[in-house]
């Protein structure tokens, strides 16, 4: 009954505020900074529960449970681009028993195309650090004829704006990762939204759709089976599940990085001390096997380095995707 | 509540409707179909139809259960009404400061008291019961996110 | 029948008694959590996956494959008994299978959901092992284009559950598509019919405003009017529990018809179970011998939907095993969970990873098994449910639709569209306008729109492509057809006659 104790004595600490006075509890709790962490910490997860974030915060939560002793409680808050999550997370004293999971879409597009919030992500959150790095791959259907970037970047200009090309939403990593590809290349494709990977896959797979931009675990199968070509990938180094497929970086664009990134992130204000040692457990985490494996099996690319790197990333990454969303006029979606 | 204020209701409805249609902002992209085309064809639609059943309301000529015969509703009928969304309200308001025993339980009297019971203790007894149950199963075994049961623990 | 043999091999692992076991845990705990309104099965599914985890590796198939097939099986039981459906594919089976509660006939409209469930799981495995390939191959061919055709051939199959007065039915229809457009446009990402309030952004979630329509707005409905505390109970149960002949004969043809709309359906992305149901209640409505039961009980219309619901969760599978795309919320969870147990999806699947295939091949489909075996019992203690009085069993209803819209989304904001729900269909139910309609358009309207747009960009803005392609043209043609054919029908017998 331990664990039922534990996650109850959290639950009266969130209303600690309303005054539930005169019980000794929150003597305890007014010691709890001194002896972090010393009952379960809330892991915000602006996702609905089950997709690859969920599964990431979910993998992580279970090694630092284990190595802290205290549990990781995953609290998905889909919906809304994320928003509700971040403000959810607003309300929650800075006393690091809250984590927000941070990604590309709430960090580098939300403030441009959901300028009232009501946060600001760089000024009420600080970094802790990032978790993993996913590559994104730029596929074509197999009845493109088109076997490398420069034969590609030929035939769309020999017919502008008569390709198409799916994403899983609009202001999906997808749909960035295609937008700034377009931009560093010159390409007119059309951009084709759909709701979730699956259904843009499909359409992909059956032709209708001949270009498309994913993470590698949805679209691997089929680059190996033949029915999609990949073309180029979008991180820095070639990745090893595909060797031959070139980087855009060397193709000639320079400095060109898409990866679809997924972070901690604590509301500022939370004491330095706690921040250093979640990152540092974070780091450990992510020496263990079950994560390696997990990540191996996403091609994922582990991050947990110290969250001076991860801030130093998220601010690069506002401005790259800055230009993107700006020119492409990327709505919220 | 006849069916000519319902009509009337519906007609506002769709006024409101087609005022947010012109309100939707103009897209920059070229698209065959943009944002507001199904939009404005459903509100003209819906409008159309709101307008007949006006006009058939009007002449008498529309359903209204609470004149069918032995469907009238008993005395006290909206305070009833009233007692259930009062359940309602209280949990919205109550559930986050409180956690969800005491709004569950609340909410449970309200409609409790709609069907007749009395704001007694033994109705709150039943419908705190009930409240934990629900918390105790899905939030504690099954793990869906009911939030605290109590703002305090004993 | 190399197919045949592995499934016999996947059998073979998956049935020892540990295994069963944890298959009827997993069965029972997916019902428990599925009969919460406003939990459907990918959240149920979500939330009870971290169990399997725990559970040796050869139980861990057998007890998803329960708690899957329970939570769809949880969602019909309070459509049935409470009105109160459990997820928006059990709407339609509220329809006709609450009204069959309320004549005394629960037990009856209970066995012929389970046993559809049953036929149409069956019938699901066998097509999953020896045909998939094709369906795969068929269901590709489902662009926008044809999804928009389907899309309208299922507004003239509302016409189905318009009620008495099409009017008050198309208004009802109206409303619902009026409500489907509230959220953020997915081509555009305009934010339409949203007021400001971020929680509307993505729309309003189709199970809150079933549940609201369904069950806030009959208790609402019940209390206006005041005589459900006279009678004492809910409900009389009159007669025995199980299924008469009659009813056997009536029933299993909707088992098969139903089947085969679930089972393509449910392979198509964004097909869903909603429209397979639809479906299925509008044919059986048109083939039925006695069609002046439905809206009043008739048993065709819980028997036929229900196992179309059940062979779409079913025909998820396929391009879900086949290709590893995920075509449902539900189908999406799944697939995490099945790399959790290791399993790689995609066209390499069968050949290199063929007996963990088979494994929750047949896992599946003892789950469907284990399903029929906890549940049929249990169909009179479930019924004994209704004998509760009245004021602490809408007490119940209330609270537990309750708990489960605030527990699906942790969001306050539902709970109030609940009861703005719930209003709605205490005012919906005194005007005599049916609430079928609404939720419909609820559903279509989003995914309509969307096709619709999309099919024209592929096709650089040329309308005719809907009739064009041919399959898109041949649902244009049996729309029109099941449009205008009954009216040219009449017209013709009265000149042949006269």
């Amino acid at each position: 009954m331990n664990e039922q104790n534990s996650s109850l004595i959290q639950r009266r600490d969130y209303l600690k505020w309303m005054g539930a006075a005169g019980l000794a509890a929150t003597g305890v709790s007014g010691h709890a900074q001194s002896a972090w962490p010393n009952k379960p910490i809330r892991w915000i997860v602006p996702f609905a529960p089950g997709g690859t974030s969920s599964i990431v915060a979910r993998t992580i939560a279970a090694e630092l449970t284990k190595q802290m002793g205290v549990a990781f409680v995953i609290d998905n808050k889909g919906g809304g681009g994320g928003v509700p999550a971040m403000q959810e997370a607003m309300r929650l004293p800075a006393d690091g028993y809250t984590i927000v999971m941070s990604h590309i879409g709430l960090m580098a597009v939300n403030p441009l195309i959901y300028p009232d919030s009501g946060y600001d992500v760089n000024k009420d959150f600080v970094p802790v650090t990032l978790l993993s790095r996913v590559p994104s791959l730029f596929v074509v259907h197999k009845d493109v004829p088109a076997t490398d970037m420069k034969s590609l970047v030929a035939y769309v200009k020999s017919r502008p704006g008569q390709l198409n090309y799916a994403s899983a939403g609009n202001a999906s990593a997808g749909h960035l990762a295609m937008e700034a590809l377009k931009l560093a290349t010159g390409m007119f494709i059309t951009h084709i939204p759909y709701r979730g990977t699956g259904p843009a896959l499909n359409d992909v797979l059956a032709g209708r759709i001949q270009l498309f931009s994913a993470g590698t675990p949805a679209l691997l199968p089929h680059i190996k089976s033949g029915a999609l070509r990949c073309i180029a990938v979008g991180t820095r180094e070639r990745i090893s599940v595909l060797p031959d497929v070139p980087t855009v970086a060397e193709l000639g664009y320079k400095d060109f990085e898409t990866v679809q990134w997924y972070g901690i992130t604590a509301r500022a204000g939370t004491p330095p001390e706690i921040l250093l040692k979640l990152q540092q457990e974070c780091a450990k985490a992510m020496k263990s096997p079950e994560v390696i494996a997990k990540y191996a099996a996403e091609s994922a690319i582990a991050g947990g380095g110290p969250s001076s790197e991860y801030g130093a990333f998220i601010a690069s990454e506002q401005s790259r995707w800055k230009e993107v969303v700006l020119k492409a006029e990327i709505k919220p979606g | 509540m006849t069916p000519f204020r319902v009509a009337l209701l519906l007609v506002a409805l769709c006024g409101v409707a087609a005022w947010q249609v012109t309100v939707i902002p103009e897209s920059l992209m070229q698209m065959t179909v943009g944002p507001v085309l199904a939009p404005g064809v459903i509100v003209g639609a819906l409008s159309v139809f709101a307008v007949l059943y006006g006009v058939s309301a009007w002449r008498g000529r529309q359903a209204d259960e609470s004149q069918a015969p032995d469907q009238s509703p008993l005395p006290g009928a909206n305070a009833r009404v009233l007692s259930l969304l009062g359940g309602g309200v209280a949990f919205i308001a109550l559930v986050i400061p409180l956690g969800f025993v005491i709004p569950g339980t609340l909410c449970g009297m309200g409609v409790a008291h709609a069907f007749d019971a009395p704001l007694n203790l033994k109705s709150a007894g039943i419908c705190a019961a009930i409240a934990s149950t629900f918390w105790f199963v899905f939030a504690q075994l099954l793990g869906v996110g009911l939030g605290p049961a109590l703002p305090w623990v004993i | 029948m190399e197919a045949f043999d592995a499934l016999m091999g996947g059998f073979a692992i998956a049935l020892q008694p540990t295994t069963l076991m944890w298959g009827f845990v997993g069965c029972f705990v997916g019902t428990l959590v599925g009969v919460l309104p406003g939990i459907g099965p990918a959240l149920t599914i979500a939330l009870l996956l971290p169990l399997t985890y725990h559970v040796p590796a050869t139980s861990m198939f057998v007890m998803f494959a329960g708690i899957y097939y329970g939570a769809a099986y949880g969602g019909s039981t309070t459509s049935i008994l409470l009105n109160t459906p459990g997820e928006s594919a059990a709407v339609v089976t509220a329809l006709e299978g609450n009204k069959m509660a309320r004549r005394g006939r629960a037990g009856q409209a209970l066995a012929t959901a389970a046993i559809g469930s049953f036929v149409a799981g069956t019938i699901g495995t066998l097509a999953l092992t020896f045909v998939a390939p094709w369906v795969v191959e068929a269901a590709l061919a489902f662009g926008p284009a044809e999804y928009f055709s389907l899309m309208v051939l299922s507004v003239v199959a509302v016409s189905a559950v318009l009620g008495n007065s099409m009017l008050r039915g198309l208004v009802a229809l109206g409303l619902g598509l009026l409500l489907g457009m509230i959220g953020v446009d997915l081509q555009t990402g305009q934010p339409r019919f949203t007021f400001g309030r971020p929680e509307l952004l993505d729309g309003i979630e189709v199970t809150v405003a079933a549940v609201g329509l369904f069950a806030v707005g009959e208790a609402l409905y019940l209390a206006w009017q005041g005589r459900e505390s006279k009678t004492g109970e809910v409900m009389k149960l009159s007669g025995s529990l199980w299924m008469s002949k009659s009813d056997w004969a009536r029933s299993w043809k909707p088992w098969f018809r139903g089947a085969l709309f679930g089972f393509p359906i449910g392979a198509m992305p964004a097909g869903g179970a909603e429209l397979p149901t639809l479906l299925s209640y509008y044919t059986e409505k048109k083939l039925s011998k006695h069609p002046e039961e439905f809206g009043h009980g008739a048993i065709e219309g819980v028997a036929g939907p229900e196992a179309a619901n059940n062979a779409a969760a079913a025909g998820v599978l396929m391009p879900l095993l086949t290709l590893g795309i995920p075509t449902s919320a539900t189908a999406a969870i799944m697939l995490s969970a099945f790399e959790g147990y290791g399993i790689q999806t995609g066209p390499q699947l069968f050949s290199q990873q063929g007996s963990l295939v088979w494994t929750l091949i047949a896992s599946l489909y003892i789950g469907n098994v284990i399903l029929l075996v906890l549940n049929l019992p249990l169909v009179s203690l479930w019924v004994k449910l209704l004998k509760i009085p009245p004021p602490w069993l809408y007490a119940g209803i209330i609270v537990i639709s309750t708990a489960g819209v605030y527990g699906a989304g942790n969001s306050v904001f539902n709970v109030g569209l609940l009861f703005v729900f719930g209003l709605l269909g205490y005012i919906m139910r005194r005007f005599d306008f049916p609430a079928a309609p609404l939720i419909v358009g609820l559903i279509l309207a989003p995914l309509g729109e969307q096709s619709m747009r999309q099919a024209l960009t592929i096709s650089q803005g040329e309308w005719s492509t809907f009739f064009t392609r041919p399959l898109s043209g041949s649902l244009m043609a049996i729309a029109a057809l099941l449009l205008i054919g009954p009216a040219l029908w009449r017209q013709l017998r009265a000149k042949t006659s006269s």
